[in-house]
């Protein structure tokens, strides 16, 4: 029928009525199909950005998981191999008192076991320190910094300095601690990988945000490397760097200096989130 | 209510032009109040008022100056450019809409594609109705019969559609998995 209209070539306002209907109708169905196709397009896109997040969660937690059962390996063996032989040989030197009657050898049994209590309380003291410093729960951050920084300029090997610009109000004690492991790891990385002569931190903030930037003269890696390393089963001290800062809800950004010669790692905190955790708590 | 008018017609002895441009005025009432209230960005509302003004200015314009048969041609197609429009602008608002991430999965969505196809298929036979003659009438009206019972068919569907388990649809599709 419609076909019959169209080709009456008297009839104009059927021409034009049915043209005009299809016309709107074909632009209408258009309108929807592209609707929906851009939905089911912008579902299937955050899918993958679900799964792609999901994927990233758990190599976070696994390097996480891995990284606390290595710690948990590294204090067990501190204990069993290195107190837990001084605590034998004392109980020894003090089971010879009860056998041998001669004053002498006696006191000379006490005082050793003196000697070997007096370094199982060192080597005690040195484990409690490694899980957490002294320094950084008695002085803050900056001190503790400086501290560890002192210790590397120390050794000779390399030229290790920082300064803090801006520290009057310390964070959240287990804030300090959060953002002191990832700046251990960091030194960790380059005094293991980057082959530098000299490191520098510096701390500042910037209106709500607060930076610690780093920066050395050796081999360092960038943003981009920084990503693939998260993303591949490598390279779990990185992993363990951004699962720290996730929890800061911080970023790290590693860049090469504007003169190209040196690595800038910086660490970018919000002072309102560490703030909210604080009224949390 | 249409299919109601010529009994109306003939029982009470209406002029069918204020009757047609009656229901005209309530349609448009209806499905704008509908739209301004499922059309979140306020800026996009005012289109609607804006737009509603208009709409009365013509119905005004319509009943004191350019009656012509038996018909309200002007005001529908008015009526029906102007609920394109919102209709538009509705899925566009469903599709900028993060929360929302299977627009067909709601009964809004429906109602309104009801309305779109069916305004946009009956545009021009209302442009042209204001100048049928009764002959013109019978041949070219099934159109928007034919399009009325689409329209139906759709509201079929919104209507029947179940509510989701949880306003947001990303969720129930993963216990759907």
């Amino acid at each position: 029928m419609i076909l019959l209209e169209v080709t009456n070539p008297g009839s104009n306002v059927s021409l034009v009525l049915y043209f005009g209907t299809i016309g709107m109708l074909a632009l209408t169905i258009g309108l929807i199909v592209f609707i929906i196709f851009h939905q089911r397009k912008v579902i299937r896109y955050q899918l993958r950005l679900q799964r792609m997040e999901q994927d990233q969660q758990k190599l976070l937690l696994n390097a996480s998981i891995r990284l606390q059962e290595e710690e948990r390996q590294r204090i067990a063996a501190d204990l069993h191999d290195d107190a837990g032989p001084l605590l034998a040989t004392a109980r020894l030197y003090l089971n010879e008192n009860l056998v041998n009657l001669d004053k002498t050898t006696q006191l000379q049994s006490i005082y050793n076991a003196k000697q070997i209590i007096d370094d199982t309380i060192q080597l005690i003291r040195n484990i409690s320190h490694s899980l957490m410093p002294p320094t950084l729960k008695n002085f803050g951050l900056e001190s503790a910094v400086n501290d560890l920084f002192q210790k590397i300029s120390g050794s000779g090997s390399m030229n290790a300095s920082s300064r803090f610009h801006d520290y009057r109000e310390r964070l959240q004690a287990e804030n300090e601690l959060i953002i002191f492991r990832v700046i251990q790891e960091l030194v960790n990385n380059i005094l293991k990988h980057s082959n530098a002569s000299f490191i520098h931190l510096t701390q500042n903030t910037s209106g709500e945000k607060f930076f610690i930037r780093l920066h050395h003269d050796g081999r360092g890696i960038t943003q981009n490397d920084f990503n693939k390393l998260n993303k591949s089963n490598v390279g779990l001290g990185l992993k363990n760097i951004q699962s720290r800062l996730k929890v800061l809800h911080g970023k790290i950004f590693f860049e090469k200096d504007m003169s190209q010669t040196y690595y800038k790692v910086t660490i970018e905190l919000v002072k309102e989130e560490e703030d909210k955790l604080r009224e949390q708590e | 209510m249409e299919f109601m008018a010529p009994l109306l017609i003939r029982r009470f002895n209406i002029d069918s032009f204020y009757l047609f441009a009656s229901f005209t005025i309530i349609e448009y009432l209806l499905l704008t109040t509908f739209l301004y209230l499922n059309i979140r960005d306020s800026r996009l509302k005012w289109v609607l008022i804006i737009g509603s003004v208009a709409f009365f200015a013509t119905v005004i314009a319509n009943f004191l100056h350019s009656r012509s048969g038996d018909f309200d041609s002007l005001t529908a197609s008015v009526e029906n450019v102007l609920i394109i429009i919102y209709s538009i602008i509705f899925l566009y608002g469903q599709m900028k809409d993060p929360s929302i991430l299977f627009v067909y999965n709601t009964k809004k969505f429906w109602v309104v594609i009801a309305f779109f196809i069916y305004f946009s298929a009956t545009l021009f036979l209302f442009l042209y109705a204001g100048s049928f003659s009764a002959q013109d009438h019978d041949k070219y009206w099934y159109i928007n019969n034919l399009f009325d019972i689409i329209k139906n068919i759709f509201f079929c569907i919104a209507f029947s559609m179940k509510k989701s388990k949880t306003s947001n649809p990303i969720e129930n599709y993963y216990t759907d998995i």
